[in-house]
């Protein structure tokens, strides 16, 4: 797995691409970590290109949207497909965690709140 | 002049040609014609001299070999374009020479001294402009122009003296200035000499580094340090070995592309524009670097990453490469290396040094020592990072072993009697992912409590989640607390005390044997299976709710269902029916449905084997990567 950092504006905007399991997930949590702890405004995390997530890696998102909120930045996960959304459905996650569709709603969500 | 008087001069000349024959070490071809050819001037001239004593033939071709010094010279320093007046100036004094030899007295004695002056002074400045750092392989020049320059101001001051056909002159004097090829390539022997210990040295040095180096370095290696020191240990040493005044080193930042300063020693001013403000301090400089971020492909850096190849400025002077450097002020660089730290074809980062001093720039044996100690340096950085994956990988997986360990201990040999629910369970650990869990608790004599339970993360932390659960259960389950609160307060226990990360979805049950009620919590996990006797019509019971360990303030609702004889309840994880063929299959729902309904006239246990083989017979030889938990309970 592969993370690629870019930014808009003030927003981070992370794309993940492979699979966020066992034994890759904690690179996600430390990236988060490492992010929050640099004051970032906005953090949107793409899904596009994950096709595959196990629940270490439900559990960091969990973990990221709780710790946001905590500093009161805004979070939002896009492009959530396939297997990935079945899996968060499944453990009725949808909800809770901050889902949108597209990187342009959800850089207006965040914007806005920020 | 007698034969006799030639004869001796002549052997000196001859064994002079010869000796440049025999010495062709180090210095080529290109080197050392002209001294050959200058040595056949002088023989021919003295030969010349037999027949024709005149001054003009020893004047003209003393011009000759002088001419020869500064062709010889031109080999080091390629022509130069103000030699043309030297040619002009020996040409018209030749021709004048000559037709003074032929009786017309148009070129007397001062006329030679003066152009005798000229081209001392001429060829004397030629010679003393050459240095090591503009005319680099010119020490044979540098060690023997004072002695050539010697040899020239001699014939002309002793020729003005005696007279230019004096006896003493012609065969002493000139006699001696022969040897002065002779001493030419005494000393080019001697330097190659030299140039062999410094080889010799520079080789011991470079190993005697490199074998300090992977001694230092394995030793960090093995104390687990940090890549970071790593690299220090890296910058430092190819900062000592090559007596530079700074280095740095870059990685590339894999997630945004960029260069990021990693490692520091000394002093070392950025190859490129720094922010006004940063100019005046060391230390604003070190601070600026250290936030800097090189875009790949700008600056002397950037581009050394992107062409993967290194650079190598041995004087700011004359590279624009380096036109932020060039001011005498803090900034200035005289000397500058940069070599990318290659993987196979990719670049990790880049090693680059700086010398500073106007007058010490890096030599080429500084530069491929340099390459040889970044080439040995990658190759050992990249490995470290292949073994701290793998002993990541191993540390993961013992724990998970140790989870797992923990997940068998938890779990119930045996259940306890029931008067009317048959219990069937089959369950298989992949020493993978997540953690199932299940129990099996008599509340009292009337009622069962049954709880499945799938823990997300990994390792121990997963386990001691698993722990918990378990111990909370056993501390709170009663037959008087209801189903929901029995969850709502398992959640309260954990939120909090665990990492977000990990959290669980559990579904929780009690059946109460005396009226066969049926009460159903779930925490986000699989809803329950009831498959009713008779029709056999198949009922999903489910209730609201996340999973246990995330939201503190989270109550559960609870369903409750009447059961009748002969209805068959199945609870099952993840690994079931995500249980996975060789062609990438998953086993499904819909597979479960279907070999519960067609085997649900069987016993619980009967159930759960026809289940098992089911899923078994689905998966063939693929290996599966998380538990598989499967619990049926049928009325009886």
């Amino acid at each position: 797995m592969e993370l690629h950092q870019r930014s808009n504006g003030s927003v981070q905007i992370v794309d993940i691409d492979g699979d966020l399991d066992l034994y890759n997930s904690f690179k996600l949590k430390e990236l988060v970590n490492q992010l929050v702890n640099s004051k970032v405004a906005g953090l949107i995390l793409n899904f596009q290109d994950v096709s595959y997530i196990d629940s270490s890696g439900v559990g960091v998102l969990i973990y990221t949207n709780s710790l946001l909120k905590t500093n009161n930045t805004p979070f939002r996960i896009i492009q959530v497909h396939g297997s990935v959304r079945r899996v968060i459905e499944l453990t009725k996650l949808i909800g809770f965690l901050p889902i949108v569709d597209t990187e342009e709603e959800a850089l207006k969500q965040v914007s806005g709140k920020s | 002049m007698n034969w006799l008087l030639f004869a001796t001069k002549a052997s000196v000349v001859i064994l002079s040609f010869l000796f440049a024959l025999a010495f062709r070490v180090r210095v080529d071809e290109r080197h050392v014609a002209p001294l050959q050819y200058i040595t056949l001037l002088w023989l021919f001239r003295d030969f010349l001299y037999l027949f024709l004593p005149s001054p003009a033939v020893l004047f003209v071709s003393d011009l000759a070999v002088l001419t020869g010094f500064l062709i010889w010279l031109r080999t080091y320093t390629g022509s130069r374009a103000t030699d043309r007046v030297w040619y002009l100036v020996g040409g018209i004094a030749s021709v004048l020479a000559v037709l003074d030899a032929f009786g017309l007295p148009v070129f007397i004695a001062p006329a030679r001294l003066i152009v005798w002056t000229f081209a001392v002074i001429y060829l004397g400045t030629a010679f003393m402009n050459v240095s090591l750092y503009n005319t680099p392989g010119a020490e044979l020049v540098t060690d023997t122009r004072i002695v050539l320059i010697g040899s020239w101001v001699a014939v002309g001051i002793s020729s003005l003296l005696m007279g230019y056909q004096d006896l003493v002159l012609l065969h002493l004097i000139h006699a001696a200035t022969y040897l002065s090829v002779w001493y030419i390539l005494l000393v080019n022997f001697q330097l190659v000499h030299t140039m062999n210990e410094l080889t010799i040295l520079n080789l011991k040095r470079q190993e005697a580094t490199l074998f300090d180096f992977m001694e230092t370095l394995g030793e960090a290696i093995a104390e687990r340090k940090p890549i970071k020191n790593i690299l220090q240990e890296v910058v430092s040493t190819a900062v000592r070995s090559t007596e530079a005044d700074g280095g740095t080193i870059w990685m590339v930042q894999e997630e945004s592309g960029v260069l990021r300063l990693s490692a520091m020693e000394g002093f070392y001013p950025p190859p490129f524009p720094c922010p006004e403000g940063t100019k005046r301090k060391s230390s604003a400089v070190e601070e600026y670097l250290w936030n800097v971020q090189i875009p790949i492909g700008k600056t002397p850096l950037g581009e050394a990453v992107s062409d993967a190849e290194p650079i190598f400025v041995k004087s700011s002077d004359d590279d624009e490469r380096l036109s932020a450097n060039i001011d005498k002020d803090i900034l200035y660089i005289k000397s500058f290396i940069a070599v990318p730290l290659l993987v196979e074809d990719r670049v990790m980062g880049i090693l680059s040094l700086v010398r500073r001093a106007q007058e010490a720039p890096f030599s080429d044996e500084d530069y491929g020592h340099v390459r040889t100690f970044a080439n040995h340096a990658s190759m050992t950085i990249d490995n470290y990072y292949t073994y701290l994956e793998a002993l990541e990988k191993r540390e993961i997986e013992r724990e998970v072993n140790i989870a797992a360990d923990i997940q068998e201990k938890l779990v119930p040999r045996s259940f306890p009697k029931s008067r009317r629910m048959e219990i069937g369970v089959y369950s298989n650990s992949a020493r993978g992912v997540s953690g199932d869990y299940y129990d099996v608790l008599k509340l009292d004599d009337n009622k069962l409590g049954i709880v499945m339970c799938d823990v997300a993360g990994k390792g121990v932390p997963a386990a001691l989640v698993m722990v918990m659960i378990h111990s909370i259960l056993r501390l709170i389950a009663s037959p008087k607390r209801d189903v929901a609160a029995t969850l709502t307060w398992i959640n309260r226990g954990l939120s909090g005390q665990i990492d977000l990360d990990h959290y669980a979805t559990m579904s929780y049950l009690t059946i109460d044997e005396n009226d066969m009620v049926l009460t159903y919590s779930n925490a986000a996990h699989h809803p329950l299976m009831l498959v009713r006797n008779g029709s056999g019509s198949i009922e999903k019971v489910d209730t609201q709710g996340l999973p246990v360990g995330i939201e503190r303030d989270m109550v559960y609702p609870q369903k409750r269902v009447r059961i009748q004889q002969g209805d068959v309840m199945v609870l099952y994880t993840d690994g079931i029916i995500e249980a996975m063929n060789p062609q990438g299959e998953q086993f499904t729902i819909e597979r479960l449905t279907e070999v519960v309904r067609a085997h649900r006239e069987g016993s619980a246990t009967e159930l759960t084997k026809a289940i098992r083989s089911s899923v078994e017979e689905f998966v063939g030889s693929a290996r599966q990567h998380d538990d598989q938990t499967l619990l049926v309970l049928k009325a009886t």
